[in-house]
């Protein structure tokens, strides 16, 4: 029971990182139709941000981290600005082709850079783990999730209660109505870009206090963040949050009691399962087709 | 007509000299290896490129057909031909399954989810350790016989690979210029219409990825044989990073395009080696300048450079051109 | 006889009913049109009787067949062939490639197709010998080897009704043939229309231009906040006068704003 209990609560701090990614990555996906290779490489570039300003400039945590994920949502604009509106009329394939190109790129400047020899930023303290009867939780791993909760938080808020948030869901639902109600689709498109590739460099920064950071890491993540996506539903936050914790719990439980071997395989099986079983549950009646 | 024959006989000509004009093994390894990048890239093009629906599992069918024939001919003891073909028919078996699961999907939604189809078969490869010895792979792979021909030079490998390339090519330009092409293209371009026209489109994405998923798993099939060595790295997803690299820089939907792309992209990197860690770089930086500048693909260019050459030196070549076509 | 009923039909969605208890039968070779308001469920009933939408509650059927639960292309299939009001066409074929693919179920090759090596050749030769006539009787056969996309706007209308007619139909559906077109490219579809029932095919029309509903319908069927709120003769409907206070009136505004 015990062991039980303790995976389950692995699977939940695990799912609680997988959000953040697939949050991130259903917002450019479900209003942007987007597959972003290069999500992954902006959660590893917030990773080395983080690097750059906790360890080499020695800033705290507490600045360096917001900081990181500042530059990594500048670098999204500039990336949005100069390679992703030249082809935003252009075939799907096409747009993802491009951020296919980027998740080649990212990762060999920084290896090129800095070698691919792995990097730790130490976490902002040293504390024991709490014990609560048999089942143990490193204080790291419980921040990691809450600053992970809090940051789904105020995204949330900011859709719903901000201007731009508004703006952006109308742009979403029906771009040309946005078009002619004033809103400039362009920026929001900016701004959703830059918004996601925080959101990435956010979950990068809070696993480089627990995890190493290497310039692949972003490549691996990516898949299963994807599959996370596709499991939650269409652009569906709430979808992606519940899609995340699924999956880190079943992954932990196939991990203590099948095999730890099969156990990355669970998001895809999972997302076969769904896809099988209830199809309409993610992308409607078959007549959506007709645009 | 008279006109197009110019060109193919000496290209013709040149495929089947070239082990003679090569001397050099690697280059010769290198020419095989863009050989089974035509068969793939042309094969993810059937899908992908003509019916729009980006297929990013293709790397599986590869997979499966390499594991195929290298365990039925090295468990079971078949004879090579026969091992090929099952290694094409087996993945076609699968492409069938993720098919009935995955046309559901459109867009973005299919590319992920056939991710997951080829991320499951991978990790089986990694795992199933009694059918595939795991991580360590299958050593010792024989090389292709055929009777009592054994392949065992880069040259007789070489005229196999072309067959197959050849074939695949074919078989693709026939069902392309086919009414089962032009269905391809209306699903493409105004789905909701064809299926209006009385298009059983999930029957046509079937053909679609049968046909890609047989030609593939062929591919995988001759590259076990070849390199006499297989792992789970056929699994990987990079493999089909380069085919959609290779179809796309082509030419989305062109019969040229994959093939012009598969020679490129398996080149450059060979000869971008001298600069190490650079060349994926440059790789990554020359994708994203072929997207931004020639969203057509390297195909669109080359007709561009004929169409230049042809109507300078002959004025009224698009008049002649037009009476071909009417006949 | 053949005849398309839908009865009782109702499409939901969420909790708002988009067309809601509708019934009616066409007659044989019939014009009959659907008018109604912006927003009335025209082109939802379109989509529910061709398979597009899955309607919440009621029936749809032609001659003897149900068509509620068929398959989209099983209902083409059966002869019900739709257009629609927006792109109708595949806009990066040629022209005389749009027609063929229209043709489909008549020129698809079959299994044994594959087998004897002329049979293909055959079928794609008379498919592109009725093509050609089909052009040739909407008007397009200069524009044969033209890419659609680059079809002025009315001749899109046209070869969107040619793509149709070569699906063979048996009853056919105008998703708004006329909207955005300017006099003369409508009048030019009103004499399509007419030469189409004339060979004997019945249309059911969806349309906002009042001149050419009543010009063209044997029968006309209005659609208000999708209820019927009336059905007759053109002239019995025009002097209706819940339709001239609920629809006429604003129809009037909503075509100055759309011209």
């Amino acid at each position: 029971m015990n062991i039980f209990l303790q995976t389950i609560i692995n699977g939940v701090i695990v799912g609680g990182t997988y959000a953040l990614m697939a949050v991130g990555l259903t917002f450019v996906l479900g209003f942007m139709d987007l597959v972003n290779f290069a999500h992954g490489e902006l959660y590893m570039l917030g990773a080395y941000f983080t690097y750059f300003f906790v360890v080499t400039i020695a800033l705290p945590h507490i600045i360096g981290i917001p900081l990181a994920i500042l530059v990594a949502m500048l670098l999204g604009l500039l990336i949005e600005r100069f390679l992703l509106r030249p082809v935003w009329d252009k075939d799907i394939l096409i747009r993802m082709l491009l951020t296919v190109g980027l998740m080649i790129l990212i990762p060999n400047v920084i290896t090129v850079m800095l070698t691919a020899v792995p990097k730790k930023v130490p976490p902002p303290f040293t504390m024991s783990p709490f014990i609560l009867g048999n089942v143990r939780v490193a204080p790291i791993q419980l921040l990691i999730v809450l600053v992970s909760v809090f940051i789904i938080v105020l995204f949330h808020l900011f859709m719903q209660r901000t201007r731009l948030g508004k703006a952006m869901r109308a742009t979403f639902q029906d771009k040309e109505v946005a078009m002619a109600m004033g809103i400039d689709t362009k920026k929001i498109y900016a701004y959703t870009f830059s918004i996601g590739c925080g959101m990435a460099a956010a979950g990068g920064a809070m696993l480089s206090m627990i995890y190493n950071v290497f310039p692949a890491m972003g490549a691996i993540t990516t898949t299963k963040a994807f599959a996370v996506v596709i499991l939650g539903g269409l652009g569906n936050f709430a979808g992606a949050i519940l899609g995340a914790l699924i999956v880190g719990v079943s992954e932990s439980i196939a991990g203590t009691y099948i095999s730890s071997g099969y156990k990355d395989a669970v998001a895809f099986i999972l997302l076969v399962l769904i896809l099988m079983v209830k199809p309409s549950g993610i992308m409607g009646k078959k007549g959506g087709i007709e645009k | 007509m008279r006109k197009k024959w110019t060109w193919i006989v000496p290209l013709t000509l040149l495929i089947l000299m070239l082990p003679l004009l090569i001397e050099s093994s690697y280059f010769m390894h290198i020419t095989i290896l863009a050989m089974i990048y035509i068969i793939l890239a042309t094969s993810l093009n059937l899908l992908s490129g003509y019916t729009g629906l980006l297929s990013l599992g293709h790397h599986a069918f590869y997979g499966i057909g390499a594991y195929t024939a290298a365990l039925s001919v090295m468990r079971l003891g078949l004879p090579f031909l026969l091992a090929l073909l099952l290694s094409g028919i087996l993945p076609m078996i699968l492409s069938y399954l993720v098919g009935k699961i995955t046309f559901r999907l459109r867009s973005s939604f299919f590319a992920i989810s056939t991710i997951a189809f080829a991320e499951i078969t991978r990790l089986v490869s990694i795992n199933w350790v009694e059918l595939t010895e795991g991580p360590m792979g299958l050593p010792n792979i024989p090389a292709a016989s055929i009777g009592p021909l054994v392949l065992n030079s880069y040259n007789k490998q070489y005229y196999l690979v072309l067959i197959l390339a050849v074939s695949s090519i074919f078989l693709s330009y026939r069902i392309v210029n086919s009414h089962i092409g032009r269905v391809f293209k209306g699903i493409k371009d105004a789905e909701y219409v064809a299926i209006s026209t009385g298009v059983n489109i999930d029957r046509y994405l079937m053909i679609a990825i049968m046909a890609g998923a047989f030609m593939a798993g062929i591919a995988g099939g001759f590259y076990g044989q070849y390199m006499k060595f297989i792992s789970p790295d056929v699994f990987y997803f990079q493999m089909t990073v380069n085919m959609v690299v290779m179809v796309i820089a082509g030419g989305l939907g062109t019969i040229g395009g994959p093939v012009v792309g598969a020679i490129i992209f398996t080149l450059a990197p060979e000869v971008l080696r001298f600069s190490e860690g650079y060349s994926f770089i440059l790789y990554g930086i020359a994708l994203i300048l072929i997207i931004l500048f020639l969203p057509g693909g390297l195909w669109s260019l080359l007709k561009k450079v004929k169409n230049l050459f042809k109507n300078s030196v002959y004025p009224n070549n698009s008049e002649i051109e037009g009476s071909d076509n009417l006949k | 006889m053949t005849t398309l009923r839908v009865e009782n039909l109702t499409v939901r969605f969420g909790g708002l009913a988009a067309v809601h208890d509708f019934s009616f039968e066409t007659k044989e070779n019939e014009i009959l049109s659907i008018i109604g308001p912006n927003g009335a469920g025209k082109t939802t009933l379109f989509n529910a009787i061709t398979g597009y939408i899955q309607p919440s509650e009621g029936n749809v059927s032609f001659g003897n067949r149900v068509l509620t639960d068929e398959a989209i292309h099983a209902i083409s299939e059966i002869g019900v062939i739709r257009t629609f009001q927006k792109k109708s066409f595949f806009p990066h074929l040629t022209v005389v490639e749009n027609v063929l693919l229209g043709e489909h179920m008549g020129i698809r090759p079959s299994l044994i197709d594959f087998i004897k090596p002329g049979n293909m050749k055959k079928k794609e030769l008379s498919g592109l010998r009725r093509a050609l006539e089909l052009l040739e009787f909407v008007g397009l056969s200069e524009k044969k080897d033209m890419m659609a996309a680059e079809l002025p706007y009315g001749e899109q209308r046209l070869l969107g009704i040619c793509i149709a007619l070569a699906a063979n139909p048996k009853i056919l559906l105008l998703d708004e043939p006329c909207a955005g077109s300017n006099p003369n490219e409508c009048e030019n579809m009103v004499g399509l229309i007419r030469k189409i029932n004339a060979d004997g095919v019945p249309i059911v029309l969806v349309e906002h231009h009042m001149r050419v509903v009543m010009g063209l319908s044997d029968r006309i069927i209005v659609l208000n906040s999708g209820e019927k709120m009336a059905e007759g003769t053109p002239a019995e409907i025009t002097c209706n006068e819940d339709v001239i206070c609920a629809y006429l009136g604003k129809s009037g505004e909503n075509d100055a704003r759309n011209g």
